[in-house]
């Protein structure tokens, strides 16, 4: 006996960023946002039978469009990831060497949107994603002198000569 | 096959493709772009990115700005755990932990001048130095912090501790202000004061559980005090179980001179007033003379009587009160000491093998003697839901 198949879907939810721009995704692209997770499953959202034009936009009041959109992206590409163990992750050694390829060419981006980025990252409670960032920004800081990392993320440099000489001597303890 | 074209390739289409949802990158991208510069950042998330730099590139970034410099201290300095064993009066080893390292780190001072550090891995071990501190005699005078304070408070200063053990303490009216006063607005969790002399009075603990508010676990090792020292008298426990998590006092003294006057007597009515605080993992190491057989049983019923998702409490009781105990459960074992390989048994009262008291399990565990002592550990767990075991309930 042949029954039909019922082809069911992919259930979309909808985001709404801070410039009023709402995107539909994928329950299961979204479900790496941590925030949103938790707000579907407290609202009961899951269960709801509401066809998506109906349904309530989740706001992000912290994302602007041109942020969310990417967001989506990295999600999308990351969707069959294994789950995150934090205990594991706790326990690994720091490394920054480790990024994906595609999260590399990702991120190659100007410097505020890579911010951006990390602050949706946070803010949305996505830890592969903020992970990757930090480790792109922490790539750009290594090897540098004090006066490269001022110049290549234009900080100016506040210390006086005496709180310098501190310093110096605060870190001789373990330059040995 | 120039795999390298292929793959520069594969990049730019990649790229191409992002294109269309990012915007496009400046030639001078390499360069600091103003519209929102490392430092609008909040200060966490500056720290974050620095966790994941390198100890010489902590060190550089120390010395760029003040936000990064203190972005800098959050991240490395961050410690889980710092330790102080003093090996003889002048003489001390300082042990730290960073959260991110499995290894211990010691500087070894004598007269108060570092002659050598080294790993856990590659000479003396924690345990080893933990060990060697409690069998140092020391002298009957008081003898605070001393050159202990500086080095301490050096470290104290530049990190953000949340364990601090100092092991072979003198705990005195002198040197228990000098402490609470390094400790102030150090966000400690937890503090160790492992003391194989005392001659403090309340006061000093009094003061440092007021004024370390983020403490919430303590233990208090006291090996032996001078016969009139009150070590911990009964308002004194009261408030710390109020006002900690996890409290650990350990008085062997008190049972060594069988101070009648003093007190510190744990009874079956003070026990009970312990056990209804903020207080969820309480250990009595030597205070049970005083505890009868129905006193711990009385303080189990009332631990689960107050459904707490998890509770913890350790108490050594004389042998023949155990056994007493063990009747008062319902526990039928020989001899009342449960003698399995791992010296722990669950009490049984249906087929699937647990006790269910108001949705927790309840887990007595009756350890080995130790002298004429028994330990009685009771912890009470979330109990795992099991639609067989409701089933057959039915």
């Amino acid at each position: 006996f042949l029954f039909p198949i019922k082809m069911t879907s992919p259930r979309m939810i909808k985001l709404t960023s801070n410039d009023d721009k709402t995107f539909e995704v994928e329950r299961d692209v979204i479900k790496q946002s941590v925030t949103v997770n938790t707000l579907i499953t407290d609202l009961n959202m899951d269960d709801e039978d509401v066809s998506v034009e109906n349904q309530m936009a989740i706001p992000l009041p912290n994302v602007d469009a041109a942020t969310l959109e990417m967001v989506i992206t990295w999600c999308k590409q990351h969707r069959e990831d294994p789950p995150r163990n934090e205990e594991e992750e706790e326990k690994k050694e720091k490394r920054t060497d480790d990024i994906p390829e595609w999260d590399k060419t990702f991120l190659d981006v100007e410097q505020s949107v890579l911010f951006a980025l990390i602050l949706a990252a946070n803010y949305m409670d996505i830890k592969g994603l903020l992970d990757n960032c930090c480790k792109t920004v922490a790539n750009m800081i290594k090897g540098k002198t004090p006066d490269e990392i001022r110049k290549h993320f234009n900080i100016k440099n506040d210390f006086t000569p005496e709180e310098e000489e501190q310093i110096r001597k605060e870190n001789a303890w373990c330059e040995d | 096959m120039d795999t390298s074209r292929l793959r520069k390739q594969l990049i730019e289409r990649v790229k191409s493709g992002f294109d269309c949802i990012r915007p496009p990158k400046s030639p001078n991208s390499d360069e600091a772009d103003d519209k929102f510069p490392i430092l609008d950042l909040p200060l966490e998330i500056i720290s974050r990115i620095v966790e994941e730099v390198d100890f010489a590139t902590r060190i550089v970034l120390r010395r760029t700005c003040r936000v990064l410099s203190h972005a800098e201290t959050i991240a490395r300095f961050r410690m889980e755990e710092l330790a102080l064993y003093r090996t003889a009066d002048d003489e001390f080893t300082l042990s730290v932990k960073h959260k991110n390292s499995e290894n211990y780190l010691f500087w070894q001072c004598l007269k108060g001048v570092t002659v050598t550090k080294w790993k856990d891995d590659d000479f003396f071990s924690r345990s080893h130095m933990c060990k060697e501190s409690r069998n140092t005699p020391f002298q009957r005078d008081p003898t605070p912090l001393g050159d202990l304070e500086p080095v301490l408070l050096k470290h104290l200063r530049r990190a953000d501790i949340d364990t601090v053990m100092i092991d072979g303490f003198h705990c005195s009216d002198e040197s228990m202000p000098q402490l609470t006063a390094l400790l102030l607005d150090k966000s400690i969790g937890y503090l160790s004061l492992i003391s194989p002399f005392t001659t403090t009075s309340d006061a000093g603990l009094y003061d440092l559980l007021h004024s370390c508010d983020t403490l919430t676990r303590l233990t208090l090792a006291i090996h032996r005090c001078t016969e009139k020292a009150t070590v911990v008298d009964r308002n004194c426990l009261l408030l710390a179980t109020c006002l900690l998590e996890r409290l650990c006092i350990h008085a062997r003294a008190l049972r060594a001179t069988r101070h009648s006057e003093d007190k510190t007597e744990v009874t079956d009515a003070l026990l009970i007033k312990m056990l209804s605080g903020k207080c969820l993992r309480l250990q009595l190491l030597y205070f049970t003379p005083l505890l009868t057989a129905r006193g711990v049983h009385a303080a189990i019923k009332h631990i689960m009587a107050r459904n707490l998702p998890r509770v913890g409490f350790v108490v050594y009781l004389i042998a023949t009160h155990s056994n007493s105990l063990l009747r008062l459960l319902g526990l039928l074992v020989e001899g009342g000491i449960v003698s399995s390989e791992d010296k722990e048994n669950v009490i049984e009262q249906n087929d699937e093998g647990v006790t269910v008291y108001f949705g927790t399990e309840l887990r007595v565990a009756v350890l080995a003697p130790l002298f004429e002592y028994q330990k009685i550990i009771v912890e009470t767990t979330q109990m795992t839901f099991d639609p067989a075991f409701f089933h057959r309930m039915m």
